[in-house]
């Protein structure tokens, strides 16, 4: 049997560990996890339907770098 | 990741991220840099009659050597050839065909011009733009049947080389161009302006559809822009819609539209007005001096061509055109 001191201890890790999981996830999603999940499929289409079959690139003319 | 990129080709300005492939489905940004995916690729390769373009007063009863890649810079709902221009390049049968072949061949096959067609040219521009140049050297006309939907700078560019241009103008009204086609109208118009000023020989294609862009008031205004922004001697081909791609549930177009589009130009001034994909007298080039019929046609074929160099036989009235 727990005592209440101990049980209200793992209580507040167990909520302090939770609420650091749920930031981590929201800072991630807001800065990146998205972006890499799109990027990481965008690569893996380049790399198995358009560099693995053979197409060729060629530099294209009238575009500019974007901010 | 790598730096975003703007094309800057077509009015749409698509922002790509790295491995991003713009809206025409032909262009990448790899390594903060724009590549051409169909360079040298294209997926139709054929000989027309410039007729078929349609070209009615460019170069009359000449062959074209016609070519084109995957891609389109719009997304038309009556499409023709939507097989491809709503393709990908890497989902497309093509083969290589590098601008020196090109030009090449249609020497070889006795064709006074190249024609970039089929789906939008403005998607293999530079595939486009280097075969246009050799082929001026080698004493080829450049032509391309487009949409128009190009952005000025690239389009003044590609006039240094081009001979002719036919332009689809696909309705009068933003609200067409918006719906049906996933574009706009004013950028179609400032290109026509832009082409007409650089003086490549230009005629325009109005496709007629049953309910989406048939209303004669607004065909009226529309052959009013062309004269006064264009003149009245630019020639103009109503072509018969038929049921195809995403707009099957619609019929079509009946012949006594055609004819009263026809009626309705010719009042607002144009002076060459065709019906296409239909077979009628409208595909015949009449004198405006004389009336009498200078070019008569049977579909793509010239049965009979009355023009001596550039002026009508008959009257010795001067046609507007490339006729030689």
């Amino acid at each position: 049997m727990m005592h209440d001191t101990r049980k209200g201890r793992l209580l507040l890790t167990l909520t302090i560990a939770l609420m650091v999981l749920v930031l981590a996830y929201t800072a991630l999603t807001e800065f990146g996890i998205a972006d890499m999940e799109g990027y990481i499929q965008r690569r893996l289409y380049y790399e198995r339907s358009i560099s693995g079959k053979g197409m060729d690139l060629h530099k294209a003319m009238h575009w500019r770098e974007s901010p | 990741m790598g730096k975003k990129v703007q094309c800057d080709l077509c009015p749409t300005e698509c922002v790509l991220e790295e491995y991003q492939v713009g809206g025409c489905r032909t262009r990448i940004n790899k390594g903060g840099v724009l590549y051409s995916l169909v360079y040298g690729k294209p997926c139709a390769v054929a000989i027309d009659p410039i007729e078929k373009k349609p070209f009615f007063h460019f170069l009359p009863a000449t062959r074209a050597f016609s070519i084109a890649t995957a891609g389109c810079v719009l997304g038309c709902k009556f499409c023709q050839n939507w097989q491809i221009s709503q393709a990908a390049p890497e989902n497309t049968d093509t083969k290589t065909l590098l601008p020196d072949d090109v030009v090449r061949q249609a020497v070889f096959y006795g064709c006074r011009s190249i024609t970039y067609t089929y789906t939008e040219p403005t998607v293999f521009y530079e595939y486009m733009y280097d075969t246009a140049v050799i082929a001026r050297g080698r004493g080829i006309r450049n032509t391309m049947h487009s949409c128009g939907y190009i952005k000025e700078r690239p389009l003044r560019g590609l006039c240094r080389y081009l001979d002719a241009a036919d332009v689809d103008l696909k309705a009068f009204t933003e609200d067409f161009y918006s719906r049906i086609c996933g574009g706009r109208l004013r950028p179609v118009l400032d290109s026509l302006v832009v082409l007409r000023a650089a003086g490549v020989w230009t005629e325009i294609t109005n496709l007629l559809i049953p309910t989406l862009n048939d209303d004669m008031a607004k065909i009226r205004e529309m052959c009013v822009w062309i004269v006064k922004n264009l003149g009245a001697g630019v020639p103009l081909h109503f072509s018969r819609f038929f049921p195809h791609y995403r707009l099957k549930d619609l019929p079509p177009t009946p012949v006594q539209t055609l004819t009263d589009a026809r009626a309705t130009a010719m009042e607002a001034g144009l002076q060459f007005v065709y019906i296409g994909n239909l077979r009628s007298d409208a595909e015949n080039t009449p004198c405006p001096g004389c009336g009498r019929v200078i070019i008569e046609r049977a579909g793509y074929e010239v049965k009979q061509n009355h023009l001596r160099g550039d002026a009508c036989r008959f009257c010795g009235t001067k046609i507007p055109g490339v006729w030689n």
